[in-house]
């Protein structure tokens, strides 16, 4: 099976995005042979209310509920966000919540987030953090968010080491760094690979894949592709490299799907 | 039967959220997955800007350029700010480009500010054989004055001028906070420069690296003499076609600046004809080169 851990429908303000809803993701899986894909929508970033956003992309996904796993999106500033969470799970089905504190106007290293990280731990669903929506240096003057440290991600990961995390736009310059590896040691955690490289050259804004998986266990990476903010084929192609740098079919198989699937055969 | 078919048909389509991990084990490989590399290795390549990690493993680079089908790179080593150090990266590269005179092309790069010593390792470097410069850096905008002599030297010579490029807030708009030097390249000094010199080669560095690609193609589209390179960590699904729609096919040169998959990938994503992809991945660079003389075939 293989499993898009990354993918979005909705709207960004900042730019036109082709094929951003949930029919033309599943036109896309086909074209590209993918079984099914880790759907948010994005304008759960921008609404104050972020409900509103899973109540569409819940009526936008419902048809393809075989091939879409949506993930809601939650402010846990905003009031009774407790509430709309219950809906998302139970009435929605969602596997999983994007949190986005550095649209939401709160603190990832706050309190407020790692108890927030904790009603979702125990809602039974996947805690999605996003270090970021789109590269820094192409922002709008609108957009005034910061990345999110790879750091701060651990942080909270330490303080709720027994919820399951999905991390998007997962940069670090060294997936095989002491801190990162003692941080995830024993969590169920998985990192999408969008920075990754199977080529062994190493640009500035890259990580050496094989080093990451060698460090951390292919069970802690999954493939993920940010559409349709960004375009397919790479991805695919970042795979293919993979494949012949990975020495165990398993270890590719659980990339492309198995630990995705995994974590979410637990919600 | 396709893959998709053949899993409906086999039961594994499953509800919203339960998908048990018994389901990873499913043996069928792709035949798409298969070719998306096939169609990777179906278009010649040369990477218009490249760079040689490296210096003493220009092997290294062969490798990963084998890996994605790109026959030839212009290769360049962009460190250092002192005479001694910009020649010591071209000697690399030098010795790059005599270890495998197929495969990698060399640019040339030096620091403006020191401009005799500027001037000379470009008369230098070209009369041993590399193609133009690159990737000029930060030290001045490429329409300063002191990057004249060095101009008209590759007008000369008919060699290419390849320079970094961003399009950061604070270039564009200095009241934010600086994420580049004030000295960085932006699209409108490449403009300013085409101006002054219509007949230079001009190549502006990645849109894909480093800001506001819309911004950067906008700034670029009545500037018909300036190239634009492809390169960079941004894979922007559409961006890749806007160029195409406002600067037109010929204008654009497939390069990685060492991304290799994202490189090849947003070429391949973009709703091209065969022709235009051909002409972006192989065609166009080509030509650039065969001003010199040194263009493959």
């Amino acid at each position: 099976m293989r499993i898009d851990a990354h993918a979005y429908m909705g709207h960004w303000p900042f730019r036109p995005l082709r094929g951003n809803t949930c029919e033309a993701l599943v036109r896309r899986l086909d074209e590209n042979e993918i079984d099914r894909a880790l759907v948010g929508n994005i304008n759960g970033v921008f609404y104050k209310n972020p409900q509103w956003a899973n109540e569409e992309l819940f009526a936008d996904c419902e048809s393809f509920l075989d091939r879409l796993v949506p993930f809601a999106v939650l402010n846990p500033t905003y009031a009774d966000w407790e509430y709309d969470l219950e809906i998302c799970r139970k009435g929605f089905g969602m596997a999983g919540v994007r949190l986005y504190p550095q649209y939401h106007d709160y603190r990832i290293l706050g309190d407020g987030c790692t108890e927030a990280v904790k009603r979702i731990r125990d809602a039974g669903m996947v805690v999605s953090f996003s270090s970021r929506l789109v590269d820094r240096r192409q922002r709008s003057w609108m957009d005034s968010a910061e990345d999110i440290p790879m750091k701060n991600i651990l942080h909270v990961v330490r303080q709720v080491p027994d919820a399951r995390y999905l991390i998007l736009h997962a940069f670090t310059p060294d997936f095989a760094n002491d801190d990162v590896v003692e941080a995830v040691d024993g969590v169920d955690i998985q990192f999408d690979m969008m920075y990754g490289t199977a080529t062994q050259q190493i640009g500035p804004v890259l990580y050496d894949l094989p080093t990451g998986i060698a460090a951390l266990g292919p069970e802690r990476f999954s493939f993920g592709t940010a559409t349709p903010f960004r375009e397919y084929p790479s991805h695919v192609i970042r795979m293919e490299l993979l494949e012949s740098a990975l020495a165990d079919p398993k270890a590719l198989a659980a990339v492309w799907g198995g630990n995705a699937s995994r974590l979410l055969a637990r919600t | 039967m396709k893959r998709r078919d053949f899993m409906v048909a086999s039961g594994s389509a499953l509800g919203a959220v339960a998908m048990g991990s018994c389901m990873t084990t499913r043996p069928s490989r792709p035949s798409k997955a298969k070719s998306i590399m096939d169609r990777v290795m179906t278009y010649r390549k040369v990477d218009a800007h490249g760079h040689l990690l490296d210096p003493d493993r220009p092997d290294e680079l062969l490798k990963a350029m084998d890996l994605v089908g790109i026959e030839r790179a212009a290769i360049s080593r962009p460190i250092g700010d002192n005479p001694d150090q910009f020649r010591e990266q071209n000697d690399a590269i030098l010795r790059a480009m005599k270890m495998h005179p197929d495969r990698l092309l060399g640019q040339c790069y030096v620091n403006p500010l020191h401009a005799a010593d500027a001037l000379e390792e470009v008369n230098r470097c070209l009369g041993e054989g590399m193609i133009g410069l690159g990737e000029l850096y930060t030290h001045a905008k490429i329409s300063n004055p002191i990057y004249f002599p060095i101009v008209e030297k590759c007008i000369e010579e008919r060699a290419s001028i390849m320079a970094h490029a961003r399009a950061d807030l604070s270039l564009l708009r200095p009241h934010h906070p600086e994420t580049t030097p004030a000295t960085t390249s932006a699209s409108k000094d490449f403009v300013e420069l085409a101006k002054r010199y219509p007949e230079a080669i001009i190549i502006h560095g990645h849109i894909g690296g480093g800001g506001d690609w819309e911004h950067m193609v906008k700034t670029l589209r009545d500037a018909p003499t300036i190239y634009v390179d492809t390169s960079g960590s941004c894979t922007d699904e559409g961006m890749i076609d806007f160029a195409v729609r406002h600067l037109g096919v010929d204008r654009l040169l497939f390069a990685t600046d060492i991304n290799f998959e994202t490189g090849v990938g947003k070429i391949l994503a973009a709703r091209l004809g065969e022709d235009d992809r051909r002409a972006i991945f192989w065609g166009n660079f080509n030509n650039i080169l065969r001003l010199r003389g040194q263009h493959a075939d």
